[in-house]
């Protein structure tokens, strides 16, 4: 169990490892996509783009360019192409609010798909079940961004329900703060909220065969205790780690075309941003950033799951 | 004993109503892209990147701007010119939705196609051959599936629709579609691959993989001929999930502007152009949005209805979602994942 950690925790390393050098390449192999040039802006001299590619190194090799921005985001020196802003300082300043917005969505999706997910179950086949399940179907068919933008314009500008975009943070106005962030964080969580309702209801609907709830009603439980007890333990487990993988790939994916959209300034944004202007140090910051909660979590989750079924740790 | 499809499956997937409904709908959706040029030449009378920025139409007998001086387009009209109404640009939105419904699907089908070859490929080869080959593709795989779908996804495609891609004579030029389709291809990879692995790992262990390969079966007759028809329930369950989540994904690139390049439509272009006017304009945004869910309604619908039918107890398949994306991922989600896999 021990080596397999071990294991598990060295290849999260060089995975971190291989995520930014693949960054830097895609951004190092275009062929328009000389940094110099696009500094230099439009009436530049070559001697002045010559200048720009000798002061930032451009002219080196890859690899010693690639070792070069690494050291300088480890040592927080990483500036970025255009702003020359310090990459580390403005995604560490910007992580709270992408935190935040992934936290509260989070909470959101897991108790609301465990809710809805129970409530089919225990319904199953009525009418109020197959309604949920072609909600949730829906739910899981719409854009992301699309929602976004519709529930921004309507329940924030037209309605006015909402304040239209933008961020307060928690310790100068709490109200304000979660006023701000309820939209995101429905919008967020109604995709996966309802994805996790339907793997609930299925490991609820699984759950209610087994020989163990058979037992414990034969005991004479009552039939509250075994749902709690019993039936909605077991259907949680796998839904928990499957939680920290879409945690993960919501900071980076959802809050990217989320926090544009609701102008929450947070590290999607900034990545958004970056991207846009091909701003390489920007990108792998980002990259990186999100990168690190997806490999922690994933090796948290194959850890936690090794604990649970000493098997996995075999294979 | 091998677990291809189960018999009555298809007899099964006949006899719901519901894919039934979703199967009619997205042949409907299908048609009419595909029947753009009919609409756009004899209904609507122009192309789908063609400006009227100063003409005027008449509705109900009244003349009116295509775009009015202040620079708001005509909403719906209901009748065969600016059915769904104009762009900013004074271009007809029914035939940009038409016509972007084209790109959008084939990018979708497209991707969906190379990444079940690409993932079914590296699955099957890393499950059979185990040892360094297999530690070799999962690295990679692992690589691939710690990047952030949607990052990953505008990084390659904002790169590649700067600079095209050339790769030996073969030259791809930056705005094509060959890009988007490639790019949504490659990213997905990982969320089918690892189950695959998982499952020819598994299938090389039973006895009639043992008794192909003491009869003298070569490795690759071996996982084309025994392994991959009892990997076919497994793949048709990816594939609406994975034609669900591109779909998806190509609408959010190119709505971050690393997908479809402007001027061409996609229904992702359509909403990014949209957004932006909600307050004057509306049905910009509203008509490729109604598009999308319906069309990826349908392919889910349809998805579903074939899991159920192949085996009613199977877990939901792509872990990371899209989500939304993707599921979320879409994730690819939707199981993404997310899929929904969500990947979103």
């Amino acid at each position: 169990m021990t080596r397999f950690a071990a294991r598990r925790l060295a290849s999260m390393a060089l995975v971190l490892i291989a995520v930014s050098f693949l960054t830097f390449l895609i951004f190092n192999v275009i062929p328009n996509g000389d940094p110099a040039v696009r500094m230099a802006g439009r009436a530049a001299t070559d001697a002045q783009i010559e200048a720009i590619r000798e002061d930032w190194g451009f002219d080196r090799g890859i690899l010693a360019q690639y070792g070069e921005t690494m050291e300088k985001l480890f040592t927080a020196d990483l500036v970025s192409y255009f702003t020359r802003d310090n990459v580390v300082d403005e995604i560490v300043a910007r992580a709270p609010r992408t935190l935040a917005l992934a936290v509260g969505a989070a909470v959101l999706w897991m108790v609301g798909g465990v809710a809805v997910g129970m409530y089919g179950a225990l319904r199953a086949g009525g009418r109020a079940d197959r309604a949920v399940t072609v909600l949730a179907l829906v739910a899981v068919s719409v854009p992301v961004f699309w929602l976004a933008a519709l529930a921004s314009h309507y329940l924030g500008f037209r309605l006015g329900l909402f304040p239209n975009g933008g961020y307060v943070a928690f310790a100068e106005d709490p109200l304000g703060w979660v006023h701000h962030l309820l939209l995101p964080w429905a919008v967020l969580a109604l995709g996966l909220g309802a994805l996790y309702s339907r793997i609930m209801r299925a490991n609820v609907l699984d759950a209610l065969g087994e020989d163990y709830v058979r037992a414990a009603r034969a005991k004479g439980i009552t039939e509250r205790r075994v749902l709690t007890r019993h039936v909605l333990r077991n259907s949680i487990l796998p839904l928990v780690s499957l939680w920290g993988l879409d945690f993960a790939a919501v900071v980076g994916g959802g809050a990217i075309l989320v926090e544009s959209v609701f102008d929450l300034d947070g590290v999607g944004q900034y990545a958004a941003s970056g991207i846009d202007s091909l701003d390489v140090p920007v990108v792998l910051g980002v990259t990186l950033f999100a990168a690190f909660f997806i490999v922690v979590l994933n090796a948290i989750a194959d850890i936690v799951q090794a604990a649970l079924d000493p098997r996995v740790a075999e294979r | 004993m091998r677990r291809t499809a189960r018999p009555g499956a298809l007899q099964r997937l006949l006899r719901s109503r519901a894919a039934l409904a979703a199967a009619i709908a997205l042949a409907l959706i299908v048609a009419a892209c595909l029947a753009a040029p009919l609409w756009a030449d004899h209904v609507a009378e122009t192309g789908p990147d063609t400006n009227h920025l100063t003409d005027t139409v008449t509705v109900d007998g009244e003349e009116r701007d295509v775009v009015s001086l202040d620079g708001v387009p005509i909403g719906p009209t209901w009748q065969g010119r600016y059915f769904l109404g104009a762009d900013a640009n004074g271009r007809d939105v029914m035939v940009r939705l038409l016509y972007g419904g084209r790109n959008s699907l084939l990018i979708a089908l497209a991707a969906s196609a190379l990444c079940l070859v690409l993932a079914v490929a590296a699955g099957l080869v890393a499950g059979y051959a185990r040892g360094f080959v297999d530690a070799a593709i999962s690295a990679a795989l692992d690589v691939l599936w710690s990047f952030p779908v949607v990052i990953l996804g505008v990084a390659l495609g904002v790169a590649l629709a700067l600079g095209g891609l050339q790769v030996g004579p073969l030259v791809i030029d930056g705005g094509s579609l060959l890009i988007p389709m490639l790019v949504i291809g490659v990213v997905f990879v990982p969320y089918v691959a690892r189950p695959i692995r998982a499952q020819a790992r598994s299938l090389r262990e039973r006895e009639f993989v043992d008794a192909a390969r003491v009869s003298g079966a070569s490795p690759a007759r071996i996982m084309l001929g025994e392994l991959l028809p009892n990997l076919a329930s497994t793949i048709a369950v990816f594939v609406a999930l994975l034609a669900a989540n591109a779909i998806l994904l190509e609408a959010a690139l190119s709505f971050l502007g690393a997908g479809v390049q402007p001027p061409t439509p996609s229904w992702g272009t359509m909403i990014r152009d949209g957004v932006d006017l909600l307050t004057s304009a509306p049905h910009l945004a509203l008509a490729p949005g109604i598009a999308i869910v319906a069309t990826v309604l349908a392919v889910n619908a349809l998805g579903d209805a074939v899991r159920d039918a192949l085996d009613p107890r199977a877990p939901v398949g792509l872990e990371r979602g899209a989500g939304s994306a993707g599921p979320a991922a879409p994730a690819p989600t939707a199981g993404s994942r997310t899929p929904e896999g969500r990947p979103s």
